[in-house]
């Protein structure tokens, strides 16, 4: 009998006992292939003796991502102009130029040999007169050189635009956007912005924003109305802060959207979590959780299950307090995350929590089961499959702001409805206190213009925004629609 | 020697075949990322890192320039996304580059003897309270990559694939782009190789 190939000693080694019985006895009488059987055995030995894999260390996996997302700026958000002019310098170009000038001097070359007559005297001799030199004109002094800013300001980018403007120009596709620039969305309006560090801010209808600081270290945004959603990949070197009147939101890595109006902003977190500093508290929000900031407080809402807050308590202009916490204790210092059975809630999304599904948000009795993250589908693409989430069909963004916005009225009408009707009540009657009869008109306006039947202090409610009206009417003189007001708070 | 350098083409090889979209979900995100979507790179990353890891981890060892191979995986994965077309699998891909960074570290350690004493990081290593048998371990990863750094690329990619990281051979097939029964035979060329370089340095350096 011959030896036993390689193939067969190794699966002997691996397995003596499935191994035909003509192996054994071959290996008896044969010393070479006892032999080899040895040293494989001694090789599968080392095999054996390797380690499992560890977990790879999460500070490791940090450094890396943050190094790999300043290379994926620099690498895959390249200018057009930058690739453009990368092109000319491709192989293939280059290449073809050197050959176009080979055959050019190789042509002149030829024509040069060709062309050895001497030429006829009349051209040899006609030698051109020398030029008069004109003198040279001054130069003028050089212009003092700009002063280089000390950080690099950045620009942001339009991704998709519709019914939007910056300084009150309509928005293009791909447009640049300078440090400093104010963008705002009209009615069923929306806007993506690409910020330079990859993060992606939409702003939903009715919205308006500045972009207060662009820089490598730094982005701030300053909310004035309306709602942004922001998707914005944590960065430890980068600090990105969304200021919405005095509440101030810091990106620790996250999907969120901030909300502002006349009568609150409110924070809400899909992922990841964000620190919402306010006059009076820093408050670090969880996934799934939103935060609302009015009337010099803030409270805590659970954006996923669409509970309400445990009571609404009556509005204090001050001090401000968290709504969970005890009194003092809250307005000293910043406040734990979020409370434990949020916390409880929030640990089952996270264990759920696979990017690739989009993140189903429970409804309350009554409400949609619309999910405000939902990515828009691609278009063109019907292979993809519908809970693919990071697909931008023609460079959409990441989540659907009409969607968002009807969860947002959802949230505000279920969470809210309450304290946010009294508190706009407050505000009005603030805005008449600072003699801002303009502003306090359009908000008691906007208020009585959508009643909520089903409060039972709306009533009340109703006669002090119609006397607030009174209050600024008849300050600005207007005697006829103060009367009509007045009628209308004397009848029934 | 074969050359392990990545071309372009290797990302979207012609006969790749259909992918179902479902089956790899990070086709798309791979996609948005080739559309200048850094974000999606982040997601794509953040995915796969462990998966990259492990891949690393078993063919280096447990070496300090893992963090520096890690980051060179995705770099080549960032270059090569720029030819992307959907076709083929993103994870298969990824599979493809650390194995090939990792086979090309270890071969470029072999050249310069001096690096090779790589001290274990504490961070990342197996805790063993036994030093004879965490000093048997770090022997037995010091001669698989020995002898992995000796063999041929296409040999030492098959042997990795299948002994080091489990693949089948039909994995391992559409992964090297080429025949089931090829990679068979590579295979046991490739175990001849491997006992016979372990058996040499065993023989140079004590065995574990």
């Amino acid at each position: 009998m011959s030896h036993l190939s390689h193939e067969e000693l190794w699966e002997f080694a691996q397995r003596a006992d499935a191994a035909p019985a003509q192996v054994p006895e071959h290996l008896a009488e044969c010393d070479a292939c006892s032999d080899a059987l040895a040293d494989i055995q001694g090789a599968q030995h080392v095999l054996a003796l390797l380690p499992p894999v560890p977990e790879l260390p999460k500070a490791m996996a940090l450094r890396v991502g943050e190094a790999l997302a300043e290379k994926a700026d620099a690498s895959l958000l390249r200018s057009p102009l930058r690739s453009w002019f990368a092109q000319l310098f491709a192989p293939r170009l280059v290449l073809a130029c050197a050959a176009v000038l080979l055959a050019v001097v190789a042509a002149a070359l030829y024509a040069r040999g060709q062309s050895q007559v001497p030429p006829p005297p009349e051209l040899a001799v006609a030698t051109p007169a020398p030029t008069p030199v004109a003198e040279p004109a001054p130069v003028p002094p050089l212009a003092p050189a700009p002063e280089v800013p000390a950080t690099k300001t950045l620009t942001a980018s339009v991704a998709t635009a519709s019914r939007a403007s910056s300084q009150k120009k309509p928005v293009q596709k791909a447009q640049r956007l300078e440090q400093g620039t104010t963008v705002a969305t009209e009615a069923k309006g929306s806007l993506w912005l690409n910020l330079p560090d990859g993060s992606r801010a939409g702003l939903t209808s009715s919205s308006q924003l500045t972009l207060a600081k662009l820089e490598a270290k730094a982005l701030d945004l300053n909310l004035q109305q309306g709602s942004v959603a922001l998707d914005v990949p944590h960065r430890a070197e980068r600090l990105l802060t969304v200021t919405a009147g005095v509440v101030t939101v810091k990106d620790l890595g996250t999907r969120f959207l901030v909300s502002k109006n006349d009568a609150h902003v409110l924070v809400a977190v899909q992922e990841g979590e964000v620190e919402v500093v306010t006059p009076n508290s820093t408050q670090v929000v969880k996934a799934g959780h939103a935060v609302s900031w009015h009337d010099g407080r803030l409270d805590i809402l659970n954006w996923d299950t669409g509970e309400k807050p445990r009571e609404a308590a009556p509005a204090k202009a001050s001090p401000s307090k968290l709504h969970d916490d005890d009194d003092e204790q809250a307005a000293a210092q910043p406040a734990p995350a979020v409370e434990p059975e949020a916390e409880a809630a929030e640990n089952e999304t996270a264990e759920n929590d696979d990017d690739e599904e989009p993140v189903q948000v429970t409804p309350a009795p009554g409400e949609s089961s619309a999910d405000e993250w939902v990515l828009p589908q691609q278009v063109k693409s019907p292979k993809t499959p519908a809970h693919v989430p990071v697909v931008k069909a023609k460079r959409r963004g990441l989540f659907n702001l009409t969607v968002l916005e009807e969860k947002l009225e959802e949230l505000t009408r279920a969470f809210a409805g309450v304290p946010l009707r009294e508190s706009l009540v407050k505000s009005i009657a603030r805005a008449v206190d600072h003699a801002d009869c303009a502003h306090a008109l359009v908000m008691a306006d906007a208020w009585l213009r959508d009643p909520v039947t089903s409060l039972i202090d709306e009533p009340k409610w109703r006669r002090s925004v119609l006397t607030q009206k009174l209050r600024c009417f008849t300050a600005q003189g207007r005697t006829q629609e103060a009367l009509d007001v007045k009628r209308e708070l004397d009848g029934p | 020697m074969t050359a392990l350098v990545l071309m372009p083409n290797d990302f979207a090889p012609a006969a790749a075949p259909a992918i179902d979209p479902v089956v790899d979900p990070l086709r798309a995100l791979a996609l948005a990322a080739r559309d200048g979507e850094t974000l999606a790179f982040t997601k794509l990353y953040e995915r796969t890192r462990d998966q990259a890891w492990r891949v690393l981890y078993r063919v280096v060892g447990n070496s300090p320039d893992l963090e520096d191979l890690l980051q060179e995986s995705y770099l080549q994965l960032m270059r090569a996304l720029k030819s992307y077309r959907g076709e083929s699998r993103v994870s298969t891909f990824l599979h493809r580059v650390c194995v090939n960074v990792g086979l090309m570290h270890l071969r470029s350690r072999r050249r310069r003897p001096e690096d090779a004493t790589d001290e274990v990081p504490e961070s990342a290593g197996p805790d063993s309270g036994d030093p004879e048998r965490a000093a048997q371990i770090k022997q037995a990863a010091n001669l698989v990559q020995r002898a992995l750094s000796t063999m041929s690329a296409e040999k030492a990619d098959v042997f990795v694939y299948h002994d080091l990281l489990g693949l089948k051979p039909e994995e391992i097939s559409e992964l090297v782009e080429c025949p089931v029964n090829t990679v068979r035979s590579r295979l046991n060329r490739a175990r001849v190789d491997f006992t016979v370089a372990v058996s040499r340095f065993k023989v140079a350096g004590g065995a574990p």
